[in-house]
């Protein structure tokens, strides 16, 4: 297993949170938050069963939520086996008050950032160079506009978010991608939603003249 | 001008993007436009005009299939085996005793409170011999333009018995270093370098 090896931030376990009946997060869970929450809690005590529960149920969300963020497979499945690895050695830690998948994708944030950074002037520098080459697009309807294939809209993506920075792009993804509200997002992020709403405000004014300016054959109307 | 006959939603659709672009939208209206746009290339195309970041409907997790289920089970297998792999070199972590961090917490505490009650003596100590010297103050000679705009604390730097320096011969010419010994076991000495030619 290759794991990244950059330095992570103490995660804590307590979200700071704005405003009252913030606490507890909403995310949801394959098996219901509460029964994650009795699940962290015997691990935390040393069943190694639960632990492995946990991971079996939450390592597709996480991977999925990994690969959007990073935009590599493989650098996904790197992050995403630190994740756990942390979440294992700090469970003493996990505050059963919030949600664990909360905590859980803080962590795996936390995790992503570091590895963007690590990266980050490298890609950049490829990003400003890197122009789409169209491949094959798939359409449902043979008359009409065709619909972009996954892989093509993931590479634009790739190409235009490296205008973004760390946390705008964090957020970004987990609001348009992964479908979390601000409260769940400052939860997971540790700051206020006034931030959340900052950061995604800026990410999406950014993304739109990026990709105006380097990708107008997609936004052009009918 | 446009027709909806190529979309019965396209009029909806063209609403609900303007109500995202002024932030007016609700989730479920949302999630329900990006549902759409996954589906419609009529529409999709009409609301990437509007706003160009609706391109990465496709990358939503509601309409992205996420890993295969081979991939999810190679990494918690991965998972599970570096635990395993760590918990054979180190107790996993609940197996640590809660006593054991709350103790060293307290340890810390104490030590803390050890070194700033030293540092507080310290200091009562030399204040204690400042004021010994300043109420027996050494006869030393000032020259008279300078006295009067000595003031209290001066006058007691003053009144210190001169230091012989402690290196002469530095390759510097006027540099100097100087050591001032302790007034007590408790306390270090001072050394310092006076150098003018020194470049900071």
């Amino acid at each position: 297993m290759r794991l990244v090896s950059s330095p992570v931030r103490p995660e804590s376990s307590e979200p700071p949170t704005e405003g009252p009946g913030s606490r507890v997060g909403s995310i949801e869970s394959p098996g219901g938050p509460s029964e994650e929450r009795a699940l962290a809690r015997r691990a935390a005590r040393g069943d190694d069963d639960a632990f492995a529960e946990l991971v079996a149920r939450r390592t597709p969300s996480i991977l999925a939520f990994l690969r959007r963020l990073l935009g590599d497979a493989e650098d996904a499945r790197d992050v995403a086996q630190l994740t756990f690895v942390r979440v294992w050695e700090n469970l003493d830690r996990y505050d059963p008050a919030y949600a664990f998948s909360t905590w859980l994708f803080r962590i795996a944030g936390n995790l992503a950032i570091d590895a963007l950074r690590a990266r980050g002037t490298r890609q950049r520098t490829e990003a400003e160079s890197f122009r789409l080459v169209k491949g094959a697009r798939t359409s449902s309807e043979p008359d009409g506009p065709m619909l972009l294939a996954e892989g093509e809209v993931r590479r634009v993506f790739e190409s235009c978010a490296g205008v973004l920075s760390e946390k705008q792009r964090l957020v970004f993804v987990l609001r348009e991608f992964e479908d979390k509200d601000s409260r769940e997002i400052a939860q997971i992020l540790g700051c206020r939603e006034s931030t959340v709403r900052n950061h995604l405000f800026q990410a999406r004014r950014l993304l739109r003249e990026e990709i105006r300016k380097r990708f107008p054959e997609f936004v052009v109307g009918r | 001008m446009r027709t909806n006959a190529l979309c019965p939603e396209l009029t909806r659709t063209r609403e609900a993007v303007r109500q995202r672009l002024s932030e007016e939208v609700s989730p479920s209206s949302e999630r329900a436009l990006k549902a759409h746009l996954a589906s419609c290339g009529f529409c999709a195309a009409e609301a990437r005009a509007l706003d160009p970041t609706l391109l990465f409907v496709p990358l939503a997790a509601a309409v992205s299939p996420g890993p295969s289920p081979d991939e999810a089970r190679r990494v918690t297998a991965d998972v599970l085996a570096e635990v395993k792999r760590r918990s054979r070199v180190a107790p996993p972590p609940a197996a640590r005793p809660f006593l054991s961090r709350r103790l060293l917490q307290v340890a810390a505490l104490v030590a803390l409170a050890a070194a700033l009650f030293a540092v507080e003596g310290i200091r009562l100590v030399r204040q204690e011999q400042l004021a010994r010297v300043a109420v027996a103050p050494v006869p030393v000679p000032v020259p008279d333009e300078t006295r009067d705009t000595l003031d209290a604390f001066d006058m007691l730097e003053a009144a210190r018995p001169p230091v012989r320096p402690l290196i002469q011969d530095l390759k510097n010419p006027g540099a100097r270093v100087y050591e001032f010994a302790a007034v007590s076991l408790k306390e270090p000495s001072v050394v310092f370098i006076a150098d003018p030619h020194a470049d900071l």
